[in-house]
C-alpha cells in the first residue's frame, strides 16, 4: 500500500491508494484525547467540542490511553506521538492488534512530521497534525 | 810301574799260561790240542806282554791296563774244559768275561777314555749280557758245556732243565752278536769323524780289533751251519785277536820312528821354510796353528796374542779336537801351538818338535811384535783427523794417511805416493813459489807452519792448517819432512759466515723503524759495531729522541727514561741481564731537546754480534706517544658518552646479539625506572626480564626482528619493575656499530606510563564534556518541549478556538482569552529562566557577583554570598558561576541543609570558589555526573575542584581556577 503525504499550507493530507475505512466526518464522533501536557488536552478540548466532537476522555500516557480505548469505545482518538511510558506508534500498534474494530487514530506532535520519517505512513494512523494547527476542519479532512 | 809289579805280572802270566795248557791238554776230547793251545797262548801273551809296555811308557793311559786285562782274562775260557765242577763251572760262567775289557780297548785307544756315556756303557753291557745267561744256564742244566762230555758238570745246577742251557745258549749268541755289531757300528763311525791324524794312529787297533769281532761273528754263525768250517774260521779269529796288541806296538814303534822328523824340521827352518808350514809337516798336522804372546811393555795395544803376521788373535784355547801347547823359554811365555788332540798321544813328538823349533819361535815372536806395532801406527796414523804427510826431501810423497788423503781428493794411496806434495795439496798457480820455498829450506828444512787454501782432485776448495817437522837418521841428516795439517775449511767458512752475518745484522736493526738499542749488563749503552764502535742504538733510535751516537754511548739507558717510569724500566733491565725476557713497559724516554716520548719496549738478552761473549741486552720496541694520546682521547670519549647516557633520562640498555643484557649495561634512569641495582643488570633475555609476560612475546619477535635486519621502529609496550609495578614504556631497539667483533643493540626507552595517563584522563575529560553538553541541549530540548513550547501550542489552539469563537460567542471568546494570556506569560517566564539557565545575561554583562547575587536570590534556602565585586576573564567566571549554579542546585535537592555560604576571592593569581552547606554531606564526586563536570570544566581551565563531603558534616566544594594562563 503506498501512502504518500502531502502537506498543503501547514494542512497533512493523505492521499491513499487504498486508503483505511475512516468513518463520515460529519457524524457526531466521540474522542479520546491522548496528552501528557494537560494545557494541550484542554485546548484540544476545547477547540474539538466547539467543532462539535464529544470528548468522552482524557488520558496522560499510553497505558491508560489503551484502557479508556477499551473502556470508552470512542471513535476518535487523539494519540500524541511522545508519550511519557511508550510512542505514539506503539498505542497504534497495540489497538490495531487488538480483536474488534479500531478507532480512527490521529497522531499530533508539538514536532515536525519529517522528526519521524516513514514511522507515521506505516502506523495505522488516520492522519498527522502538528499541535500548533490543530483545527476541527483538519481533523475532519484527515477523517475523510 | 815298578820291577815287583812287572814281575808279578809275568809270573801271574806264566802262571796262567801253564795252567789254561794244562787244562786243555789233559781234556780228552780235543784232538789235537797243541794248535789251539799255541794260538791262543800267544794271543793272551801278546795281551799281557803289550799291555805291560804300555803301562810302562804311559800308566796314566788305560789302554794298557785294558791289554792286560785281556789278556788274562782270556785264559780263563780254558777252565770249561777241566772236569772239575767247580772249575769247569767257574770257566763256564766267566768265559765270556774277556770282552769286557776287550770292547773297552778298542773304544777307549788310544786316549785311553771312553768319551761318550753311551759308549762306556757297552762294555758293561757286554759283561752283563754274556755273563748272567751263563750263570743261569750252569743253574738250570748241570751240564751246561755242550759237547763237551769230558768237561765238569755245573757245581751250581739246582734243576735239571737242558733246554734251559740251549736257551740261554741262543740269547748269549744273539746278544753277542748284537754288541759285535754295535761295538764295529761305533767304531766306524768315529773313523768317520776321524782327523788324519787320529786316523793314523787309529787304524791298526781299530782294524784288528774290527777283524777280530767280524771273525767271531762269522765263527758263531759258521757254528750253526757247519763245524768244521767253525774250526777253520776260529783260526782266523785268534790271529785278528792277536793281531790286535801287536798292532798297537807296531803305533808305538811309530811313534819313535816319527821323532826323525824334528831333524828335518830343523833343516827345513834352516832354509827358510815358513816356521808354522815346518811344524805341521813334521807334526803332520796341516791346521797347526800359532800364536805368539806379546807383553805389555812390548806390545803396543797391551798383553796379547797375535798371529805370525802380527796381527792381534783371540788367546789359543784347548776343545774337543784341539790341544794347546804352551812353548816358554826362560820361564817367559813365547808362543803356543795348537794342534790335532789326537797328536796328544804322541808328545813326545810335539815336544821334540816344540824344542827344536824354539829359537824359531822367539825370532818369529820377534817379527810379529815388530809387524804388530807396525800396524798399530798405520791405524793411528790412518785414524787420526790430523792430516799426516811424510814427504821426502825430493817433495815426493813417502807416506800419507787416509785423512790427507781425502782432503787432497784421492781415494788411492798409491796413486798419492806417486806425486809431489805440491801436486796434491797446492794450486797450480802457486806451485813454481811453493817448490822455491821448499827449496829453500834445504838442507835442514827447519820446522815451520803455514796455512794454505787450494783446490783438491775433487773440485772443493780446502783450507789446511800445516806444521811441518824435519826426520833425521842417526847420523842427523834429514832423511823426510813430516807435514801435520788441520783441515780448517769448515772453520773458516764459518768464519765468514759470522762475518756476513754480523753485517746482515748491522744493516737490518738500522733499518728497522723499531727503536733498538744494546746495553750491556751495567744497563750502559754500548757499541754494537766492532767496525763501528761509536753505534750503540739504531737509527730510528736517534732520529726518534734525535741523539746522536756519541751522545749515546757509554750512558745508562737508565738515564733517558722519564723519572716516574725507573721502577719498571730498571726491573724489566735487570730481567734481561739474568737471561730471561722482559714485560713490555711503557714508559717516557728523554728526548735531546728535553721533551718526552713515549714508547713502548721489551728488553732481551742477546749474543754479541761481533764475537764477543759478554752478555748483553737488547732494548727494542715502538714509539707510543701518538698511541697513548689516541687512548687518552678514546677514554674522555668513552666516559663523555658514558655521562650522556647515565644522565638521559630516557631508559637505556644494552643487548647484546641473542637478546641479553650486557654486563652493567644499563643507565641510572634505566635502573631507577625498573628498580634495579647496576650489578643486578647482565645476562638476562630482555623480554623475559623486564617485560609484561603478556606482551613479552611480541617484544621478543620485535628484537628478534631488529636483531635479523630490520628497521628500528618505536612500539608501546608495558614493562614490568623488579616489584611489578607496569610501565608504559615507548621504546625502540637500535644496532650499534660492532665492538670488538659483538653485535650490540642498543634499547632506548621514554616512560609515558604518566602521559598515557594524562592522555587518558584528557580524553575521558572530553568525553564527559561533550557528554555533558548533549546532556544539557537534551536537557533544553526537553524544557523547551516540555514547558515553553507545550504553553505556546496551547495557546495557539485556544487562540483558534478564540478565533472560532469570536462573532459566535465573543464572552466565551473572552473567556478563553484570559486564559490564553495566562499561559502566554508562564509561556515567556518559562522561556526567561531556560535561558537564564542556559547562559545567565547578567553574568556577561554584569559580572560574576551580580550573575552569583541574582542565583542566591532565587535560592530556595538562605545562601550567604561573600564575593569582591571585581571582573574576571569570562571563562575564569563562567567556571565559577557554574561551580555555584550546580552546587547549590545539588545543595537544594539533595543536602537538606538549612543554609549555605558561598565566598569567591582571588589570591594570587588563582579564583577560589567555595560553595559550602551545613546538610547531611555524603556526597560522592564520583556518583552523579553534575560535580565530575564542575571538575572537567574547571581542569579545562587547568584549575582544581574539591568536594569535602564527610557525613553528617556537610559539604563544602572548592575550586580554584588559574587566572593568568
Amino acid at each position: 500500500m503506498l501512502r504518500t503525504y502531502v502537506r498543503l499550507r501547514g494542512v497533512a493530507y493523505r492521499t491513499a491508494l487504498e486508503s483505511p475505512v475512516c468513518h463520515d466526518p460529519f457524524m457526531a464522533r466521540t474522542v479520546l484525547i491522548v496528552d501528557d501536557h494537560p494545557s494541550f488536552r484542554a485546548s484540544a478540548r476545547a477547540m474539538l467540542e466547539s467543532e462539535g466532537f464529544d470528548v468522552v476522555g482524557e488520558a496522560a500516557d499510553g497505558a491508560s490511553a489503551l484502557e479508556a480505548v477499551a473502556a470508552l469505545r470512542p471513535d476518535l482518538v487523539l494519540l500524541d506521538v511522545q508519550l511519557p511510558d511508550m510512542s505514539g506508534f506503539d498505542v497504534c500498534a497495540e489497538l490495531e492488534g487488538r480483536n474488534g474494530s479500531t478507532p480512527d487514530i490521529i497522531l499530533v506532535s508539538s514536532r515536525d512530521v519529517s522528526d519521524y520519517g516513514e514511522l507515521v505512513t506505516a502506523s495505522c494512523a488516520c492522519g498527522f497534525v502538528p499541535k500548533g494547527e490543530l483545527s476541527g476542519e483538519l481533523v475532519a479532512a484527515l477523517l475523510a | 810301574m815298578s820291577r815287583l809289579t812287572l814281575a808279578l805280572g809275568i809270573a801271574l802270566l806264566v802262571v796262567e799260561t801253564t795252567v789254561a795248557a794244562a787244562i786243555v791238554a789233559t781234556n780228552s776230547e780235543i784232538e789235537n790240542p797243541w794248535p789251539t793251545i799255541a794260538f791262543a797262548a800267544t794271543a793272551g801273551v801278546a795281551f799281557v806282554v803289550s799291555g805291560l809296555v804300555a803301562l810302562a811308557r804311559r800308566p796314566e793311559n788305560k789302554v794298557g791296563l785294558y791289554l792286560v786285562a785281556t789278556g788274562y782274562l782270556w785264559f780263563l775260557g780254558a777252565l770249561v774244559d777241566s772236569s772239575n765242577d767247580w772249575v769247569s763251572t767257574v770257566g763256564f760262567v766267566l768265559t765270556d768275561l774277556v770282552w769286557v775289557p776287550f770292547t773297552a780297548l778298542v773304544l777307549a785307544y788310544p786316549t785311553g777314555r771312553i768319551e761318550r756315556r753311551f759308549e762306556r756303557a757297552i762294555p758293561i753291557a757286554t759283561g752283563v749280557l754274556l755273563t748272567v745267561p751263563a750263570f743261569v744256564a750252569a743253574l738250570l742244566d748241570p751240564d751246561p758245556a755242550v759237547g763237551c762230555e769230558d768237561c765238569g758238570e755245573s757245581a751250581i745246577a739246582v734243576t735239571d732243565y737242558p733246554s734251559a742251557a740251549a736257551v740261554v745258549d741262543v740269547f748269549t749268541t744273539v746278544a753277542g752278536l748284537a754288541l759285535i755289531a754295535l761295538v764295529i757300528g761305533v767304531l766306524v763311525q768315529r773313523w768317520r769323524h776321524a782327523t788324519p791324524a787320529l786316523r793314523r794312529l787309529l787304524w791298526p787297533v781299530a782294524g784288528a780289533g774290527i777283524a777280530a769281532l767280524l771273525a767271531i761273528a762269522l765263527v758263531v754263525l759258521a757254528d750253526q751251519v757247519s763245524e768244521p768250517a767253525a774250526r777253520i774260521l776260529q783260526f782266523f779269529f785268534f790271529a785278528a785277536f792277536a793281531a790286535v796288541p801287536v798292532a798297537f806296538l807296531l803305533g808305538v814303534l811309530r811313534m819313535r820312528l816319527a821323532r826323525s822328523s824334528v831333524s828335518d824340521l830343523v833343516v827345513s827352518i834352516q832354509q827358510g821354510k815358513p816356521l808354522r808350514d815346518a811344524l805341521a809337516f813334521a807334526l803332520r798336522d796341516p791346521e797347526l796353528e800359532i800364536a805368539y804372546w806379546l807383553a805389555s811393555s812390548r806390545g803396543v795395544g797391551g798383553a796379547g796374542w797375535v798371529d805370525p803376521r802380527g796381527h792381534a788373535v783371540p788367546e789359543p784355547t784347548a776343545d774337543a779336537t784341539r790341544a794347546v801347547k804352551v812353548v816358554e823359554h826362560e820361564g817367559e811365555r813365547v808362543a803356543t801351538l795348537r794342534y790335532d788332540v789326537a797328536l796328544d798321544a804322541e808328545r813326545e813328538l810335539v815336544d821334540a818338535v816344540t824344542a827344536a823349533a824354539g829359537m824359531a819361535l822367539m825370532n818369529e815372536r820377534l817379527q810379529a811384535e815388530l809387524r804388530a806395532e807396525v800396524e798399530f801406527m798405520s791405524t793411528v796414523t790412518n785414524t787420526a783427523p790430523s792430516l799426516l804427510v811424510n814427504i821426502g826431501t825430493d817433495g815426493m810423497i813417502r807416506n800419507i794417511n787416509l785423512a790427507a788423503l781425502e782432503a787432497a781428493g784421492y781415494a788411492d794411496e798409491l796413486v798419492a805416493q806417486t806425486r809431489h806434495y805440491w801436486d796434491l795439496f797446492i794450486d797450480p798457480g802457486e806451485h813454481e813459489a811453493m817448490i822455491a820455498r821448499f827449496r829453500a829450506l834445504a838442507p835442514d828444512y827447519a820446522p815451520g807452519e803455514y796455512e794454505n787454501t787450494f783446490t783438491n782432485a775433487q773440485g772443493e776448495q780446502r783450507t789446511i792448517y800445516w806444521r811441518t817437522a824435519p826426520v833425521r837418521d842417526a847420523a842427523g841428516k834429514v832423511v823426510s819432512i813430516v807435514s801435520g795439517g788441520l783441515d780448517i775449511t769448515e772453520r773458516r767458512k764459518r768464519e765468514l759466515e759470522l762475518e756476513r752475518e754480523r753485517d746482515a745484522t748491522t744493516t737490518a736493526l738500522e733499518s728497522i723503524p723499531s727503536i733498538a738499542v744494546v746495553l750491556d749488563r751495567s744497563g750502559t749503552i754500548c757499541d754494537r759495531d766492532v767496525d763501528n764502535p761509536r753505534v750503540g742504538a739504531n737509527r730510528a733510535f736517534r732520529q726518534a729522541l734525535g741523539w746522536r751516537d756519541h751522545e749515546l754511548v757509554g750512558r745508562l739507558f737508565l738515564d733517558l727514561v722519564d723519572e716516574d717510569d725507573d721502577g719498571r724500566a730498571a726491573a724489566a733491565i735487570a730481567t734481561a741481564a739474568s737471561g730471561g725476557a722482559s714485560e713490555e713497559v711503557e714508559c717516557e724516554l728523554r728526548c735531546a731537546d728535553g721533551s718526552l716520548r713515549a714508547f713502548a719496549w721489551t728488553a732481551v738478552p742477546v749474543a754479541d754480534v761481533t764475537g764477543r761473549t759478554d752478555a748483553l741486552v737488547l732494548v727494542s720496541g715502538i714509539e707510543v706517544t701518538e698511541r697513548r694520546r689516541l687512548e687518552v682521547e678514546k677514554e674522555r670519549e668513552r666516559a663523555f658518552l658514558n655521562a650522556i647516557a647515565n644522565n638521559a633520562p630516557s631508559l637505556l640498555c644494552l643487548i647484546d646479539g641473542e637478546g641479553r643484557l650486557t654486563h652493567m649495561g644499563a643507565n641510572i634512569a634505566f635502573e631507577r625506572a625498573l628498580e634495579y641495582e647496576p650489578a643486578d643488570i647482565g645476562g638476562q633475555l630482555f623480554w623475559e626480564q623486564f617485560v609484561d609476560p603478556a606482551e613479552a612475546d611480541e617484544v621478543h619477535r620485535l628484537i628478534e626482528g631488529v636483531l635479523a635486519g630490520d628497521p628500528p621502529r618505536e612500539h608501546d609496550n608495558t614493562w614490568l619493575t623488579s616489584s611489578g609495578r607496569r610501565l608504559s614504556i615507548a621504546w625502540t631497539c637500535t644496532p650499534l656499530p660492532e665492538i670488538d667483533e659483538r653485535r650490540i643493540f642498543l634499547i632506548t626507552g621514554v616512560d609515558i606510563t604518566e602521559r598515557k595517563r594524562i592522555a587518558e584522563d584528557l580524553r575521558a575529560s572530553r568525553a564527559r564534556l561533550v557528554r555533558a553538553e548533549d546532556q544539557a541541549r537534551r536537557a533544553l530540548e526537553r524544557n523547551l518541549h516540555d514547558g515553553a513550547q507545550q504553553r505556546l501550542v496551547a495557546l495557539s489552539v485556544a487562540l483558534r478556538v478564540i478565533e472560532s469563537r469570536l462573532k459566535a460567542d465573543p464572552d466565551g471568546a473572552a473567556a478563553l482569552l484570559s486564559g490564553a494570556l495566562e499561559e502566554l506569560s508562564q509561556a515567556l517566564a518559562e522561556l526567561r529562566e531556560l535561558a537564564r539557565g542556559i547562559h545567565p545575561a547578567v553574568l556577561t554583562d554584569r559580572g560574576l557577583r551580580p550573575a552569583l547575587e541574582s542565583l542566591v536570590a532565587r535560592a530556595p534556602i538562605p545562601v550567604e554570598l561573600v564575593a569582591a565585586d571585581e571582573r574576571f576573564p569570562l571563562e575564569a567566571e563562567a567556571a565559577a558561576y557554574y561551580v555555584v549554579s550546580e552546587t547549590l542546585t545539588n545543595v537544594a535537592r539533595y543536602a537538606q541543609a538549612s543554609a549555605a555560604r558561598v565566598e569567591v576571592a582571588k589570591t594570587d593569581g588563582v579564583l577560589r570558589v567555595q560553595v559550602s552547606d551545613d546538610g547531611v554531606g555524603g556526597a560522592d564526586p564520583t556518583r552523579g555526573s553534575g560535580i565530575r563536570g564542575l571538575v572537567d570544566r574547571v581542569a579545562v581551565l587547568d584549575g582544581t575542584l574539591e568536594v569535602e563531603s564527610p557525613v553528617g558534616g556537610g559539604t563544602s566544594i572548592r575550586a580554584e581556577i588559574p587566572l593568568d594562563r
